[in-house]
């Protein structure tokens, strides 16, 4: 099933063809080794959201049981940390 | 002519906007990490008018922090330069300062005001640098129903995440939700040597430009969180709603694509933070710091008969050995927020023998003697810290006194002439 895929530092959307019954959790996995996004480290971390509903999939949860179907946008929310420097 | 809270003319185009002077009088925020994020917070919160600050950070100013510190003095310990700061930069008349120049978990339960609430803070701004000192102010916050605040870029990416932990919200998610790497032990220890760490990684660990974005959205949602009145015909949630509409969100904004996506959180199950807030109706009572773990253990008694254990809110670390000469070292802080492999300062290492054996308490038990000695502070305990307590037939919750004003010190005006009116 093609889910497209928004994140704020990348204009545009990524059409990519995925189990909808895979996790959150995977499906970032995913899309780092596909090279879509930039490598997780301990400054950098992503969540996924349903675009309909504006919440946070969480990482253990699948996209179908977050409500995301073929063809939907979900945007991906990167989590960093440094706050100082 | 300086103006004064009662001038109409102060503030007076904010209050068209909404800002409250009495509100942001009454404010106190608490800026933990005094960095490019918190400097850049402290600057917004200073000209907003607000009135009291507390700042905390171990750490000193270093070269490398002058392109994204407005505060930056030098060699100066970062915590004082900024309550400095704060009291040069602020358009409240009677703007007060406070600060700790080490590690928030020295403070932790103080700067929160404990369960007694005799000094308490309006929201705690999370500017730290590691995901560890990010879960130990998501657990301290939500234990305590103070507001967190917190935010963090990479690049021109930044990150804001807003949880009220209001007592009255039931089954709000916190910060630690649905995040994995939160107790990754790789991040633990001081902020200037993780700094490092991110540098030789090839991390960009800040920009002004992001800071000073980061600083402004964490400052308005601290002073938003200033403004919540609840009680009356208005329910919390409708409060916060109308006061603080980034609560319970996390918000991911690009600087250069001036993309963003703005997400409710959603609780989860398996987090790594206990969501249980501290009830203060198992407060047992308030008693002054003693010298030692016995000696507290005797001024328990007061409070309850015969006190038999005292259980700590995390596992502490009292001791660990130097990683170079095994030498005990004394620790006192949560073993979450501390390296496994410290060693002696430079130079003060003894001849390498057989490693001491670590010392690490969570419940500390009246008869054991190899900690009734110790001060209280290597079992974690200092002013306004709250413990749990248990003696025969009886437990509950104890606090040890203290205030923010009595403990920490008190920033001055480095030029008293210019706050003259």
């Amino acid at each position: 099933m093609n889910v497209r895929f928004t994140t704020p530092r990348h204009p545009g959307t990524t059409e990519v063809d995925i189990d909808l019954n895979r996790t959150a959790g995977e499906v970032i996995q995913s899309l780092v080794g596909g090279g879509t996004l930039l490598p997780v480290t301990g400054r950098r971390e992503y969540g996924l959201v349903n675009a309909m509903t504006r919440e946070v999939i969480l990482p253990g949860r699948s996209l179908r049981d977050a409500g995301v179907e073929g063809g939907d946008i979900v945007e991906v929310l990167q989590a960093v940390e440094g706050g100082r420097g | 002519m300086t103006a004064t809270s009662t001038d109409p003319t102060w503030l007076a185009r904010e209050r068209l906007a909404g800002y409250d002077p009495t509100a942001l009088g009454s404010a106190r925020i608490v800026v933990i990490g005094a960095g490019a994020l918190g400097q850049n917070a402290v600057l917004a919160l200073a000209l907003s008018g607000v009135r009291t600050l507390v700042v905390v950070d171990p750490d000193t100013f270093e070269a490398s922090n002058r392109t994204r510190s407005p505060f930056y003095k030098m060699d100066a310990p970062k915590a004082q330069a900024v309550a400095e700061g704060f009291l040069r930069t602020a358009t409240h008349p009677e703007a007060q300062a406070f600060f700790h120049a080490g590690m928030v978990q020295e403070v932790g339960d103080l700067v929160t005001g404990g369960l007694e609430k005799s000094w308490f803070p309006t929201a705690i701004v999370s500017a730290v640098d590691s995901n560890q000192g990010r879960a130990y102010l998501a657990q301290l916050c939500r234990r305590f129903a103070v507001p967190l605040v917190e935010a963090g870029f990479d690049g021109a990416d930044i990150g804001v995440c807003v949880v009220s932990n209001h007592r009255e919200i039931v089954g709000e998610p916190c910060w630690a939700c649905g995040r994995r790497n939160i107790r990754d032990a790789s991040t633990r220890g001081l902020c200037s040597l993780y700094a490092r760490q991110a540098e030789d990684a090839g991390d960009v660990p800040a920009i002004q430009s992001a800071a000073q974005i980061a600083g402004a959205l964490v400052a308005e949602a601290a002073i938003g969180f200033a403004h919540v009145r609840t009680g009356g015909d208005d329910d919390a949630e409708f409060a916060l709603r109308q006061r603080v509409p980034l609560a319970g969100h996390r918000w991911h904004l690009n600087l250069r694509t001036g993309r963003s996506v703005l997400a409710r959180l959603a609780l989860d199950s398996d987090c790594a933070v206990d969501h249980r807030h501290l009830e203060p109706a198992d407060l047992l009572g308030v008693v002054e710091p003693t010298t030692t773990v016995g000696d507290l253990f005797t001024s328990l008694a007061v409070l309850l008969p015969e006190p038999e254990a005292l259980l700590l809110p995390e596992f502490i670390a009292v001791s660990l050995p130097c990683r170079l000469c095994g030498r005990a070292l004394s620790v006192g802080l949560p073993l979450s927020a501390v390296s496994l492999a410290p060693a002696c300062p430079a130079g003060t290492c003894g001849q390498p023998g057989a490693p001491a054996v670590p010392i690490v308490r969570q419940m500390l038990e009246a008869g054991d003697e190899e900690v009734a000695a110790l001060p209280l502070r290597a079992v974690g305990l200092g002013p306004g810290s709250v413990f749990h307590v248990s003696g025969r037939g009886c437990a509950g919750l104890v606090q040890l006194a203290g205030t923010v004003p009595g403990v920490f010190p008190r920033a001055v005006h480095p030029n008293p002439l210019e706050s003259t009116p």
